[in-house]
């Protein structure tokens, strides 16, 4: 019936406000977390404490000088490893950049309509076929091992692709994998 | 702040070597799986190789290969290792062929295009190399052979992590730059030593000790040989007429040939010969700097020197770049009076402050009455 938010209180609202802020609410101790009285059950902040504090300290193993040194130079032989391995990449992407180059310089010179269309590119997002699409299952056939990427050699004649399920309505060879010899494009790795 | 002079100096390289290899050890060796044949020298080990008693021949260590088929790691990583060196090297004979095939002339281009194999060739000589335990022994242990484009490139390596920048600190801090050199970007390390002891730069040295010149060591990077000025100069005796300090010439030595197989200082012509350190009784520290220049000019024909020149007209004069430089501290010690008596011939000047004239004092030293003391501006 009466509107309980009508009624004018005794205290104003700014003196309301100030005893508000001298009465200090404390959590009780339980409630804060890390204190020794705090919750038993939950044993967070107990645990790391134990993990930081109190394991032991893994010594190192001590290494005579000829260790040292055998320990050095397989550290350096296999950073060597690595370095040369991004630098054979890195060269055959320069050298792809660089036959890309030459080839639109060439195209430029034929006409300016396939170079314009060329620079253009495709405005379409298009999938590469051979690209693996999210299954619920892993593959039947498994894993192959034994796959080895198509040789850069173009006198070798490329096995033909996998037939494309979506366009041939005939079904896939028993086991397109084992029986034939290693696809030309890996299908266990998403293409880039 | 005092430096402490060095009382047992270690050569800097070495000293700097041993922590050198530390933090290598800490950083990778989380990432390594530990082997257990690799934490305890195995007994066979022991017998197998005489290698872990080091034979020293008297006074020269020699480096002792790591016998393989105990540790299949490291068999690998040392066959990786030497067939990447033969890669490299593959590499290096192309390149020669490539410079051989260039013509004679030499016009800006082909100075250009020779200069990108040169140091294309210099980077696979080094890394062909440096990845050798042997050579990396070598240099951990001194013993190095400048003519190799491997130790060269570690030595410099070397000295521009740690002497450098200790050097670059201590020359900005006493002010060394802007008082005897406008600007200093070093390109050879520069270092002397008295009685024996390489002295680090900036340390406070003794007037007995420095009576005699140091042993200078020039460790340039460059195998042609060039001609050097070295240069002492201490820029801290006082100039009373104009209330300021002047430079004063201790030594100089132009047309020293230098290269990296050749440290020394010999085969210089002596200008000026060497004026030990004389810092007079009630001035500060003085900074006795030396300087090596190196002279685009050739070779500089002069008989005497004008004491009375500044480092900065000298060496605009004759066209020098200054390569290296370092310097040391002296303070008045009793032993300077006798170097003024028996080295200088010269009277030991005793310097102090000019004595404060108190206003309020008449002439006899008695308090003057204030009222005729004169308002002092």
């Amino acid at each position: 019936m009466s509107n309980h938010f009508s009624y004018r209180s005794a205290l104003s609202t700014s003196i309301r406000g100030i005893l508000a802020r001298t009465v200090k609410k404390s959590k009780p101790k339980s409630e804060i977390p890390g204190s020794q009285n705090a919750n038993i059950t939950d044993t967070r902040y107990q645990i790391i404490k134990r993990i930081l504090y109190e394991t032991p300290k893994t010594e190192l193993p001590k290494m005579t000088e000829q260790d040292l040194e055998r320990h050095e130079t397989i550290d350096r032989a296999w950073k060597l490893f690595l370095r040369n391995q991004q630098e054979e990449r890195e060269n055959e992407l320069a050298a792809k950049y660089r036959k890309l180059n030459e080839a639109n310089l060439e195209l430029e010179k034929l006409g300016p309509r396939l170079f314009n269309s060329a620079q253009i590119g495709n405005k379409i997002m298009m999938f590469p076929r051979q690209m693996k699409i999210p299954t619920e299952t892993p593959p039947l056939n498994g894993w192959n091992y034994d796959y080895k990427p198509l040789s850069s050699d173009p006198t070798k004649n490329s096995k033909p692709l996998p037939s494309d399920p979506i366009k041939d309505s005939e079904p896939l060879p028993s086991n397109p994998i084992k029986d034939s010899e290693p696809l030309p494009s890996d299908p266990n790795k998403v293409s880039s | 702040m005092l430096l402490q002079p060095a009382k047992r100096a270690i050569p800097a390289t070495v000293r700097i070597i041993q922590f050198r290899t530390l933090p290598n050890f800490f950083i990778n060796f989380r990432t390594l799986k530990i082997d257990e044949s690799m934490t305890k020298p195995l007994a066979e080990e022991v017998i197998q190789s005489n290698d872990l008693v080091t034979e020293k021949e008297i006074g020269v260590k020699k480096y002792k290969t790591i016998p393989l088929g105990i540790n299949p790691a490291y068999d690998e990583a040392i066959k990786y290792i030497l067939q990447d060196k033969a890669n490299k090297y593959q590499q290096i004979k192309q390149i020669d062929e490539q410079i051989n095939n260039f013509s004679e002339e030499r016009n800006d281009e082909i100075i250009k295009e020779l200069d990108v194999l040169q140091k294309r060739k210099y980077l696979l000589q080094v890394q062909a190399e440096v990845n050798d335990p042997e050579v990396r022994w070598n240099f951990k242990n001194d013993i190095v052979d400048m003519s190799k484009p491997v130790y060269r490139h570690l030595k410099e390596k070397h000295w521009k992590s740690g002497p450098l920048p200790k050097l670059m600190e201590r020359i900005t801090q006493m002010y060394v730059v802007p008082d005897v050199f406008p600007d200093l970007e070093p390109t050879m390390c520069l270092e002397f030593k008295f009685d024996d002891e390489f002295v680090e730069p900036g340390c406070f040295q003794r007037p007995i000790r420095t009576i005699n010149p140091p042993t200078i060591v020039m460790n340039s990077f460059h195998v042609e040989t060039r001609l050097y000025t070295l240069i002492m100069v201490d820029p801290d005796m006082p100039d009373i007429e104009n209330k300021s300090f002047q430079m004063q010439w201790h030594w100089l030595i132009t047309n020293i040939p230098i290269s990296a197989t050749k440290i020394d200082i010999s085969g210089g012509n002596e200008i000026l010969k060497y004026v030990p350190p004389h810092p007079p009784k009630g001035t500060k520290y003085h900074r006795y700097t030396l300087g090596a220049f190196e002279q685009s000019n050739g070779k500089i024909e002069m008989s005497k020197m004008d004491l009375k020149m500044n480092v900065r007209e000298f060496v605009n004069q004759h066209n020098l770049i200054l390569r290296g430089a370092t310097f040391f501290r002296e303070v008045w010690d009793k032993d300077v009076s006798s170097i003024y008596k028996n080295q200088l011939g010269i009277h030991e000047p005793i310097y102090g402050k000019p004595p404060k004239i108190d206003h309020y004092l008449d002439e006899t030293g008695k308090k003057r009455p204030s009222k005729f003391i004169e308002t002092l501006e």
